[in-house]
């Protein structure tokens, strides 16, 4: 495969995954709702509104993990290498501000 | 009939990304004041939800320009190296700074915002140095609707831009914003993209940036969850208008309009800055 087609497969693999998770996230967040309101199992609702919002803060770390085995597969190191440092900066950085905010 | 603040949180996070929609910004620069001026949430709790409101535009939209061939994906990565370690140094230090100290500062990038807004977007396109063959791997092309053609682009200055992706990335976590004051000029001036193009990048990036920010702030506890649920709701909902809206309309009618909206919120954010300043002192 070509570098053009190796980087057309990334762009819409990441499209379908962002597009799959908003919807499924805003659904589950819809009728997380609808069940808080219109049934008396406040949990479940609460559950899936909650899984939905962390679904959808989520997501943009799912794509880099996503470039990342997209990457491994297509053997462009460099790449996988620039993938590996983003995540790792999200993971370690969380976990540093975590603890100094509190 | 009144409105529940579940509501009134769907409401706003709806208008927010809707006008930033069709403005072609993120909503957070909309969004933190007014959650903070009508809402009168905390700044630092503002702060956090913008974030996720960030992290949902850009989810929302982003899928489109991938498909249109405008987004860098290689470039966006790269740079998120920098925007990602600003975002959690901005984390880091919004922990440090005092609420009047914020509410300045937003008003600030909201003023130059304000006036990034009433510039034209130009691209200055030179002729290129050698370059190191991994930036080469960064340059791209894009279909132009207009003239039916591939237009192929070349990356440069990318230390530069990697530079001010850093401040902006600090800009976001610090102020729940999609941080356009840095990225606009890193991208126009520094890298030299086509508009399209950097605006497209950007728009995935904003997403990634945010989402750092906003990790930190949910493991923090600063994010009540069940204020994010309605913020997700309304700015997925919003950005998905605001998109359309900007197809249908000229954004320049509406850049003016919007541009007072900002320079008042501006003013706003000032004077409940000088209010807490005043309170700090007096206490």
């Amino acid at each position: 495969m070509t570098q053009t087609q190796n980087a057309r497969t990334v762009d819409l693999a990441i499209s379908r995954l962002l597009t799959l998770g908003t919807w499924s996230a805003t659904a589950s967040i819809a009728l997380g709702y609808f069940i808080n309101m219109s049934l008396p199992r406040p949990m479940l609702g609460s559950a899936l509104c909650w899984l939905g919002v962390v679904t959808l803060v989520m997501l943009p770390v799912a794509s880099v993990l996503t470039m990342l085995s997209l990457y491994l597969r297509q053997r462009d190191w460099a790449f996988v290498a620039v993938s590996f440092i983003v995540l790792f900066v999200i993971f370690v950085g969380s976990l540093v501000s975590a603890i100094t905010i509190r | 009939m009144t409105v529940t603040p579940l509501e009134m949180l769907i409401i706003m996070s709806f208008v927010a990304s809707g006008i930033g929609g069709m403005l072609g910004m993120a909503s957070g620069i909309f969004l933190v004041p007014m959650l903070t001026i009508l809402a009168h949430l905390p700044i630092r709790t503002a702060i956090g939800l913008s974030l996720i409101s960030v992290v949902c535009c850009s989810c929302a939209s982003a899928p489109a320009y991938l498909e249109a061939r405008l987004t860098n994906v290689r470039l966006a990565l790269v740079l998120e190296v920098a925007t990602t370690a600003g975002a959690l140094a901005g984390v880091i230090c919004s922990g440090l700074l005092a609420q009047s100290t914020l509410y300045f500062l937003f008003a600030a990038v909201m003023a130059v915002s304000a006036w990034q807004m009433m510039q034209p977007r130009t691209v200055e396109v030179r002729a290129q140095r050698q370059r190191m063959r991994f930036v080469q791997q960064l340059d791209g092309t894009y279909p132009d609707r207009q003239s039916g053609l591939n237009v192929s682009y070349e990356v440069s200055r990318l230390p530069l831009g990697m530079a001010m992706m850093f401040g902006a990335g600090i800009l976001s976590a610090l102020l729940g914003i999609g941080s356009g004051v840095l990225k606009i000029p890193a991208m126009d001036n520094a890298l030299r993209l086509p508009i399209k193009v950097s605006s497209a990048t950007s728009n995935f990036m904003i997403g990634v940036t945010a989402s750092a920010g906003a990790i930190a702030y949910c493991v923090s506890g600063t994010i009540d969850l069940a204020q994010a649920a309605p913020i997700c709701l309304g700015s997925v909902a919003g950005s998905l208008v605001g998109a359309r809206a900007l197809k249908a309309i000229h954004p320049n009618r509406l850049r003016l309009f919007f541009v007072l909206i900002l320079l008042a919120l501006a003013i706003e954010m000032t004077l409940l800055a000088v209010g807490q300043l005043r309170s700090a002192i007096a206490g």
